[in-house]
């Protein structure tokens, strides 16, 4: 079964702060007081689609051999794929960026299409279009962390605002 | 056998469980006597003794899956005596007030399994399994036990619109629910049919994938329902609780009225500062969630990508089955005979053609991308600018609240808010689930993993209709629909009638169970809805309930015993007598009564003189340290054996029912 993983470690890197971490810090939390009660961020493959997003948007890929993996889940959730339509524009921008350079070859993006893309697979992905897809996210990864001083956020709304000054 | 029309529990006993190990014999002289009333302390297993009763009817493990909740609740029965990993519950029954039938629960503690055993008439031997008559299995499904062991948590329910309880209840009582299973009879007779058709309209293994499809949506809809129900359980559980807070702070707050207003003018002004910054968290992450509308260039981007492939044509697929069934021919396309060079030239090309699978998923990739609009750059900013102002807004907000609460000293009160809050946050993913996700519509591009039970069934509809189409059973299919659909009718005439006809029987008792301030019925639709007023007190809606209740329990042909648990907690004395006096006047079926000492003024007193003293009333209680001064109670009344069983006592003494204390020895406040 096709799943989406997420960074547990860096190899070779003890200091590097994993997901896992890193969602704690922002994900919501309903017993606490502070900001992540209100926090929107319901399910740990928000920060795997928010990461996706900025490794696709800015095109930076990172090579997934050099981390330590962790399971995250085997399906898009309700939030991304039904209450809105983010799971679809993740899988446009990858294969945008994946066939652009096929611009005029209908039979290469084609098959690019079908080795991407797979509808019997709950991420509608297929292994190939899933290894991508990880590779475009931990490249976005590496920049939210890096905008966040290689730290976790301090709040809700530094996270937030960080992030959208990336996408400007 | 013939038909059984009465069912009367005459006993039970229990070893090695979490209650004490005695029998309880309910006598029935003459096979008149219908009324038990068990006294019992808080705490020393009616709660346990009512899952037993229940379980004795039905396997309950059936229906659970998860190896730790069936653990679970093995571990709640299981005695607290570590040594002990066997036990075993007997229920007694008498049918048709002739034969006698036992039930017997055998309980492996150390390998969570669980054993039935059946005896019927007088004799010693035991039938492997639950083997009770055809006619009676046919009554007692899980739905209808439930709603026969009843405890009062259902009042709240069933004047709760949102769980619908008045519609379920009358469903499981009055075993509506079986045309549900005519209806699905017919189905499985379709897909028999189905399975024999020897010349379909398209390729088998088309016919084979429409089929696991809808194999799937159908377990789908199982998974749903069974999440659905959990959660509604959950729910209530969690309304229930939220409502016995809500009504001890009201009590608190009434004392205290002026800083009660200043409270909850602090309390509504930090929930509208929370309500908005979460409002715009929410909003904020919308807007990533939307990423064309947040970038002019990566708008223009997808609009061209999108362009392009329509420009060429893309997606328009050749499903995988058009190249299974080429290779599989002896000709190829261009008249050539097929060989093993072509099929490899064949598998090669076709991944330069579009595969359904790839087709499915890419359509509504493109539909985003053209119904996608540009969002104005102002807007956005002005909403993560906002983020800041509303976080700075809350903050002030907590601090005025704190500082009120400062001069409120009332831990209970801060407890119970803080209560409050965390059921609140725990109810909130539930009732998304069940008010949104599960009730969501139908859309187009919906896939078999929705959660949404409508979803779901019109992909049935539609995977059926494909199926019906490919294997010529279309006339087969639309008999079915027709046949179903009048099941529907039938079902939704019953349940109106039904309601009608209950609502008509309650309000003429009406002026007799609540003479000083007769409340009536307007319709029990989803919920009770009285006639002109939105509310009543616990008591009176308590009495509406046991009205509904015994008037519905009434009508099965079945006389089936109605077990309730607490039956008057937390009522009034007024509404304690006339509960009395419906269940002694208008209940035609056996009725047994988990009492509290503190529910037994009016209430005991008052069913034991209308029924002229044919009522068992009877004490159970465990023999131990702490109830030293029970056994002493019970060593005053010559009827009452204490040492017949090693650690409990039964006593069916009428004086020592009405004298019995109920405190235990090292319990100074008692703990009813």
């Amino acid at each position: 079964m096709q799943r989406f993983f997420k960074i547990k470690e860096k190899k070779n890197d003890k200091n590097f702060i994993g997901m896992g971490t890193f969602w704690k810090s922002i994900k919501q939390d309903l017993k606490t007081t502070d900001q992540k009660k209100y926090s929107p961020f319901e399910d740990e493959l928000d920060l795997f689609y928010i990461c996706s997003l900025v490794g696709l948007k800015l095109k930076l890929k990172e090579n997934d051999e050099d981390y330590n993996l962790t399971d995250l889940t085997d399906t898009w959730t309700k939030n991304l794929s039904e209450k809105s339509k983010a799971k679809q524009y993740i899988l446009a921008m990858l294969l945008n960026i994946t066939t652009k350079n096929h611009f005029n070859n209908k039979n290469k993006i084609q098959e690019i299409m079908n080795s991407f893309l797979d509808s019997t697979s709950s991420t509608s992905l297929s292994a190939s279009g899933l290894k991508e897809l990880h590779q475009y996210c931990f490249g976005g990864y590496k920049r939210i962390l890096k905008e966040c001083g290689n730290d976790t956020p301090s709040s809700l709304v530094v996270f937030l605002n960080k992030v959208k000054k990336i996408l400007d | 056998m013939s038909k059984i029309e009465e069912v009367k529990i005459t006993g039970w006993s229990h070893k090695g469980l979490r209650i004490p190990d005695y029998e309880i014999d309910l006598k029935d002289p003459n096979s008149k006597r219908n009324f038990s009333l068990i006294l019992q302390l808080s705490g020393e297993g009616k709660t346990t003794t009512l899952h037993l009763l229940r379980y004795c009817f039905y396997n309950f493990l059936k229906d659970i899956e998860n190896k730790k909740e069936r653990n679970e609740r093995f571990d709640s029965i299981k005695s607290l005596d570590n040594t002990i990993n066997k036990g075993q519950f007997v229920l007694k029954l008498k049918l048709n007030n002739e034969i006698n039938y036992k039930i017997h629960l055998e309980f492996d503690f150390k390998n969570y399994e669980l054993k039935y055993f059946t005896s019927a008439g007088d004799g010693e031997g035991m039938d492997a399994g639950l083997n009770l008559p055809d006619s009676l299995k046919y009554h007692l499904k899980p739905e209808f036990i439930e709603k026969s062991f009843f405890d009062l948590e259902l009042v709240n329910e069933l004047f709760d619109e949102q769980e619908k309880e008045t519609d379920k209840t009358i469903s499981n009582l009055c075993k509506i629910y079986f045309l549900d299973t005519i209806s699905k009879s017919f189905d499985y007779y379709k897909e028999q049919r189905e399975e024999n058709v020897e010349d379909p309209n398209i390729s088998e293994s088309d016919v084979r994938g429409k089929k696991l499809k809808r194999e799937k949506i159908q377990q789908q809809i199982k998974n749903i329902e069974k999440k659905a129900a959990e959660m509604s359980t959950k729910r209530k559980s969690l309304k229930s609780e939220y409502n016995k807070l809500d009504n001890e702070e009201k009590k608190i707050r009434e004392d205290k009225k002026e800083i009660d207003r200043i409270l909850t003018d602090a309390e509504n002004n930090l929930k509208e500062k929370e309500d908005e910054l979460e409002k715009t968290f929410s909003e904020a992450y919308d807007f990533l969630k939307n990423p064309m509308s947040l970038d002019q260039r990566l708008f223009d981007e997808l609009k061209v990508f999108e362009d392009n492939l329509t420009k060429k044509s893309i997606p328009k697929s050749v499903g995988e089955a058009f190249f299974k069934d080429l290779v599989a021919s002896d000709e190829c396309l261009c008249g050539e005979q097929m060989t093993e060079a072509r099929i490899k030239k064949i598998n090669i090309s076709k991944t330069k053609y579009l595969t359904d699978e790839t087709y499915t998923v890419l359509n509504p990739i493109k539909a985003v991308i053209i119904e996608s609009k540009k969002i104005p750059n102002d807007l956005i900013n002005k909403s993560f600018g906002e983020l800041i102002k509303k976080e700075a807004n809350l903050r002030r907000a907590k601090n005025k609240l704190i500082d009120v609460r400062k001069n409120f000293d009332n831990e209970r009160l801060v407890e119970i808010v803080e209560i409050k809050t965390e059921i609140k946050n725990e109810l909130k993913p539930l009732n998304e689930f069940l008010e949104d996700t599960y009730k969501k519509p139908y859309n187009k591009g919906d896939t078999p993993d929705e959660e949404s039970k409508k979803s779901l069934e019109k992909q049935l509809e539609k995977i059926e209709d494909e199926i019906s189409q490919g294997t010529n059973t279309v006339d087969l299919s639309n008999k079915t629909k027709i046949v179903k659909k009048w099941i529907r009718e039938i079902k939704k005439e019953s349940l109106e009638e039904i309601s009608k006809k209950l609502v008509d029987d309650i309000n003429k008792e009406v002026p007799r169970v609540m003479p000083y301030e007769p409340i009536y019925v307007k319709s029990i639709k989803n919920k009770i809805e009285l006639e002109g007023r939105t509310g009543a007190a616990q008591g009176q809606k308590a009495r509406i309930t046991y009205l509904f209740l015994v008037t519905l329990l009434n009508r099965p042909n079945l006389k089936f015993p109605f077990i309730v648990d607490s039956p008057v907690t937390a009522m009034d004395d007024v509404s304690r007598v006339e509960i009395a006096k419906t269940l002694s006047k208008d209940l035609k079926s056996q009725y047994i009564g988990f009492l509290l000492p503190p529910e037994r003024p009016n209430f005991a007193n008052t069913l034991d003189e209308e029924l002229k003293k044919n009522i068992n009333l009877i004490v159970a209680f465990s023999k131990n340290k702490n109830t030293q001064n029970l056994i002493d109670q019970a060593r005053n009344y010559d009827t009452v054996d204490i040492n017949k069983f090693e650690n409990g006592v039964v006593a069916y003494d009428r004086d020592f029912f009405y004298s019995f204390s109920g405190t235990y020895s090292n319990d100074e406040e008692g703990k009813e």
